[in-house]
């Protein structure tokens, strides 16, 4: 309905006067039986509201010091403007989205004081708090504060700064699309946030509650998936879930209630007693070159679990490795029901069981005990003597200087992964030899893993070093070069020069002062065409012919063509320009 | 003459208006609020009210209470040698109130406006209507309790009012309006509720809180299991009443003469209803975001209901809406007074010709369709809205659907209420089968018109403009496809039931009340009540009207000093 219809349908004229307006609606409407006129009762409502909302334009208008448009319709056809200073409700306006405007919501979301730290939020949907409204001296988080741990969290900090603090963790960068999961401090410090607020929102009042939720929704929809540990608790206190399936189901919660059922579908499937528990490993375990078919995995349930998650929780799909699911896709015209277990290799397997059982019944003697559960008593003098190694490994690692309570503060996962390792070292007797080897292994895979996903000059720092392990590993033997790409395991014949070793801790430990020796992320399957220019170089390199360097480079032929070419290539990569380089080195 | 009922979950008022403004009636009993229980003694007379309440823990005969909460169910109580459904049992009510108004006035009323909750869907309004009839009323308009108690508070002072929000929490129900009062118009702007919140909820958590400590050498599995939750019921509510002024309280039952008692403190009830008090939260959000409107920018919140009375809800209250709440109306009073208002209105009385009401459908309105998904696969049992909830009342909408495989022969249209994404998860009202002509899918069309009034009456047409034909279904249950004959007969089914005359009301409650404090009391307070009691049923069988007041009246006074001074 157009204003000039509305004036026209309440008989007055064209006026600012709310008072006016409803004496005129009211006038109206005893007029009429609106159970008889439906039509004319929904006429005047509409022509009431229309009339109330050019009332409300004008006043903003009037106080605003612009001119009125005279184009009415056009007034009309504007969304709701929270009218400054008065939002009078029975004006039908949205409530004011800013703390600013509405002195009751500033000192209920807590003790900020208006203007000076505004945060623009609320009935503003997911609107980002104005990170740099605030003055990075008041920034509570200009030191590090262990956080989420005391008793009243709102005796450290307001809800304002909680809110703030969440926002920045979740999404530290505006640009970013999408963010990497929350590392473990980085979580501990999230659910503290959130803790806070939602504690606080719990004793507002319901119209600050209502923007929380509102809120959070937003920020947890956005920073998917790196916002996932955070969902569960939030969803219990605003009762998300209670809303699934309705008509009205707000759209970032039809969307967190979704990645709410794909976390549970998780949670569950990782229990073994779930249906499709063993498909579910099947298809989540690293497949490697020369990987077959899980044994005893059911085709069907397979079948099953791929279609279910590509239905209901895509996201979920990365979870598995996707040259597993190839494999199982691959051969979907293949009848049998057990994978490769079938027909005469069932009659192998059986044998080659049963033959172990005879060996296992003759051998006299105590059967073997797992280590693990083996695990011999710890004295304070081996916890000295595990410390003393752990430290010995730290320093031959990332040099002299770094100690592991760096590592700890620095990088507490990789902290965990050292002195877990030489738990199991110490229980399987390894020597202190082969611990360092293991946990070097460990630190190197997470600087390969780090530098394939932040790029850069990081990259080639990393492969440049890893480009000489492999010319060391070379002198081993073909087959120790190839061990070490496949695996990313150093067998122990492999000896590397000291000058090496010293350049890889030095890259080591300012890795680590980056904290970027988290724990490998998945990648994606990556490809990139390699142009003729480059596998010639490679074939003058190598002295191979094109055919076999081509097969080498689709990781067949023998293990000496593909680590010749394999160091060719990031050889002739690190020469290459910047673009060319950037993506060759990525999928080396 | 045209009478308000609040027909409660726990008790009931009528009032109506008279020489300009709203008055309640007293029962027989002279109380204003009627408990809403009904009781069938041993020898298939009933009993409504106080009575009816007493005989609640009585061993012979059973009593019913709280059957507002299966109002548009097939569930039945088991009365005496009957099976009574709860719009039976609401009709008892309402028979015992419309004559309290007989008595009260000389004249028979004939026809009524019955307060129903706010968030009440059709079935559970339809049954009230029903039992609105079988106590021989004509239903003018079913009113929601949260408007009437509104047009109560706001008639005070018949001041413009801002939106103010009305708290109502009862016996059974939970419902949330906001309304906005201006130039003599009555605008609700938003409803929300839960129809499974309220103080009897409360009085559950209590019992079941407690239960193990009162009893913890399970005395009470001895006796019927209805029984002793009625006895614990009971006894929870009075525990409760206690609670709200004082921060301690006792929690006893009497089991074959044998006294069990714990006590409570203010702090452990909250504790227990804590969950129960984060269930009021969400209808106030749902209302406050559907109205647009912001707590803080609400005039007032203004409580209605028994159940607000507590402590602990007003504490939530506080917090929920960052103030303190508006306690002038009475609430248990305010909805039968704001239904009286409403009869005046109909009745276009003098005083009140220049008010009007507007109010909103509580819920979503819609039919069943089905989509083709991005696959290919049809979906099926999909909700499609046709009236929004919280659209103003009453309105026509329309919606075009069309058919979804070729030369389909008819369209089924469901009707359904609620507001589920998928049509199982909403309440089906009605079904309308529409023949079409054979086509290709997609190529017929039908017009599904929803017309919804302002008693809350759906109607739907559906148009084929292929062929020009009309279908029209008024929506109705199976109970009212029924002749008016069928009604007539139940009508006179619960007509049999023996009553009792209205006059003998008092000594039948006091003899209830009577018998019901022998069971609590014990020892010597006991054996005097049951000397007085014998004396009062001596005197009732004498029929001497005045040694039958003077019984009445010692017994009286003996009853009232022992549960004033209560050793409980």
């Amino acid at each position: 309905m157009t204003p000039t219809q509305a004036w026209r349908v309440l008989g007055i004229a064209k006026t600012g006067d709310v008072g006016a307006i409803r004496r005129a609606y009211a006038e109206r409407l005893k007029a009429m039986d609106i159970d008889r006129d439906v039509d004319g009762y929904a006429r005047l409502r509409e022509a009431r509201d229309a009339a109330l909302r050019w009332a409300r334009m004008k006043v903003a208008v009037d106080e605003g010091g612009l001119e009125p448009l005279d184009g009415v319709d056009a007034v009309v056809e504007t969304p709701e403007v929270p009218a400054p200073a008065e939002s009078s409700s029975w004006l039908y306006a949205a409530p004011a989205a800013t703390g600013e405007s509405d002195p009751t919501l500033t000192t209920r979301l807590g003790d900020r004081t208006a203007g000076a730290l505004d945060v623009t939020r609320g009935v503003g949907a997911a609107q980002a708090p104005a990170v740099q409204a605030i003055e990075v001296q008041r920034d509570p988080f200009a030191r590090p504060v262990l956080l989420g741990l005391e008793q009243d969290p709102d005796a450290v900090m307001p809800a304002w700064a909680h809110e703030q603090a969440l926002h920045r963790l979740l999404l530290p960068d505006h640009d970013a699309d999408e963010y990497p999961p929350l590392e473990g401090w980085e979580e501990a410090m999230a659910r503290g946030h959130l803790k806070a607020i939602l504690h606080n929102a719990q004793t507002v009042s319901v119209s600050a509650f209502d923007e929380v939720d509102n809120w959070l929704a937003g920020m947890l929809m956005r920073a998917w998936p790196r916002s996932s540990p955070l969902l569960e608790p939030a969803a219990a206190v605003f009762g998300w879930e209670s809303e699934r399936g309705r008509v009205n189901e707000r759209p970032a919660i039809a969307f967190l209630n979704m990645r709410l059922r794909g976390l549970r579908f998780l949670e569950k499937v990782a229990e073994p007693a779930h249906p499709l528990h063993k498909a579910w490993v099947e298809l989540t375990t690293p497949a490697q070159q020369g990987s077959r078919r899980g044994w005893f995995v059911k085709r069907r349930d397979v079948e099953q679990l791929l279609e279910g998650v590509r239905k209901n929780f895509p996201e979920l799909e990365h979870h598995f490795d996707h040259w597993r699911v190839a494999l199982w896709e691959r051969g979907g015209t293949s009848s049998d029901n057990y994978g490769w277990l079938s027909g005469g290799r069932l009659a192998l397997i059986a044998i080659i069981l049963l033959v172990q059982i005879v060996r296992f019944a003759l051998s006299d003697g105590e059967p073997k005990r797992q280590p693990l559960i083996d695990r011999p008593p710890v004295t304070t003098q081996q916890q000295d003597a595990d410390r003393a190694v752990i430290e010995r490994a730290v320093g031959s690692i990332f040099g002299s200087g770094v100690t592991f309570a760096q590592i700890q503060s620095r990088q507490p996962d990789l902290a965990a992964l050292f002195s877990a390792n030489r738990t199991i070292a110490r229980s399987q007797q390894d020597t202190d030899g082969a611990y360092i080897a293991k946990v070097r292994d460990l630190v190197r895979e997470r600087m390969y893993m780090t530098a394939l996903v932040i790029k850069g000059p990081l990259l080639e720092d990393v492969q440049r070093i890893r480009v000489d392990i492999l010319r060391a590993a070379r002198k081993a033997g073909a087959a120790q070069c190839m061990t070490f790409v496949r695996t990313r395991r150093l067998g122990a014949e492999v000896a590397l020069a000291p000058s090496l070793l010293s350049r890889e801790s030095l890259l080591a430990r300012r890795m680590l002062e980056a904290r970027q020796l988290g724990p490998p992320a998945r990648l994606p399957a990556n490809r990139t065409s390699v142009s003729g220019a480059v596998i010639g170089r490679v074939m003058d390199r190598t002295g191979i012919g094109e055919a076999r360097v081509r097969q080498a480079l689709n990781n067949a032929g023998s293990d000496a063509d593909q680590c010749a070419v394999t160091i060719a290539m990031l050889d002739v990569a690190l020469t290459q320009p910047e673009a060319q380089r950037q993506a060759l080195l990525s999928v080396l | 003459m045209l009478i308000g009922i609040d027909l409660g979950t726990t008790n009931s008022a009528v009032a109506l208006w008279k020489d300009g403004k709203a008055t309640l009636v007293p029962n027989a009993l002279g109380a204003l609020l009627t408990p809403s229980a009904v009781s069938v003694r041993a020898d298939g007379t009933t009993l409504v009210g106080a009575a009816a309440l007493d005989r609640m823990a009585a061993k012979d005969g059973a009593t019913a209470t709280s059957f507002k909460r299966f109002m548009g169910t097939d569930r039945k109580v088991r009365m005496g040698r009957k099976d009574l459904s709860a719009e039976e049992l609401s009709a008892l009510v309402l028979m015992a109130l419309r004559d309290d108004v007989a008595a009260f006035t000389g004249e028979r009323p004939t026809e009524a406006v019955i307060t129903v909750p706010a968030y009440f869907n059709d079935r559970q309004r339809k049954a009230t209507r029903r039992a609105g009839e079988l106590a021989g009323l004509t239903v003018r308009r079913l009113i929601n309790e949260p408007t009437a108690a509104a047009l109560a508070f706001g008639l005070q002072d018949k001041a413009e009012r801002e939106p103010f929000l009305v708290f109502d929490l009862g016996g059974g129900t939970f419902d949330v309006s906001i309304v906005e009062m201006f130039e003599g118009i009555v605008e609700v702007r938003a409803s929300a509720g839960d129809n499974r919140l309220g103080g009897d909820d409360f009085n559950a958590a209590l019992t079941t809180a407690l239960r193990g400590r009162l009893d913890p050498e399970s005395r009470l599995a001895n006796i019927d299991g209805a029984l002793a939750q009625a006895l614990l019921l009971q006894a929870a509510e009075r525990t409760k009443r206690v609670l709200s002024e004082a921060p301690e309280a006792e929690f006893g039952v009497t089991v074959d003469g044998e006294r069990l008692t714990t006590r409570v403190t203010a702090g452990e009830f909250e504790a227990q209803t804590e969950g129960l008090i984060r269930r009021l939260r969400d209808p106030v959000v749902r209302a406050l975001r559907d109205s647009q409107i912001d707590a803080a920018s609400l005039s007032e919140v203004v409580l209605v209901g028994g159940a607000t009375r507590m402590p602990v809800v007003r504490k939530a209250i506080t917090r929920l809406f960052g103030r303190f709440p508006n306690s002038s109306v009475h609430p248990d009073h305010a909805v039968a007074l704001g239904a009286a208002i409403q009869s005046g209105l109909i009745a276009r009385d003098g005083g009140l010709e220049e008010i009007r009401i507007t109010d909103v459908c509580p819920f979503t309105l819609g039919i069943e369709t089905a989509e083709r998904t991005a696959r290919g696969m049809l979906q099926q049992g999909l909700f499609s809205p046709i009236i929004d909830r919280n659209t103003p009342v009453p309105v026509s909408r329309m919606g075009i659907y069309s058919t979804m495989s070729n030369n389909q022969k008819h369209i089924e249209v469901g009707i359904f209420q609620g507001e589920a994404r998928e049509v199982s998860g909403n309440v089906r009202l009605g079904t309308l089968k529409v023949p079409v002509p054979p086509r290709p899918e997609g190529e017929v069309a039908i017009e599904v018109r929803f017309s919804y009034d302002s008693s809350g009456l759906l109607e739907v047409d559906v148009e084929v403009p292929a062929t020009g034909a009309k279908h029209n279904l008024m929506i109705i249950d199976e109970e009212d496809r029924k002749s008016p004959a069928d009604l007539e007969e139940r009508r006179k089914a619960l007509s049999a039931l023996k009553r009792h005359p209205r006059e003998d009301a008092v000594n039948e409650a006091l003899l209830a009340r009577a018998e019901r404090c022998f069971e609590e009391f014990l020892g010597d307070a006991r054996a005097i009540i049951g000397d007085r009691t014998l004396a009062f049923t001596a005197a009732l069988d004498s029929q001497d009207p005045r040694r039958i007041t003077d019984a009445a009246q010692d017994l009286t006074a003996l009853l009232d000093t022992l549960e004033a001074n209560s050793p409980l």
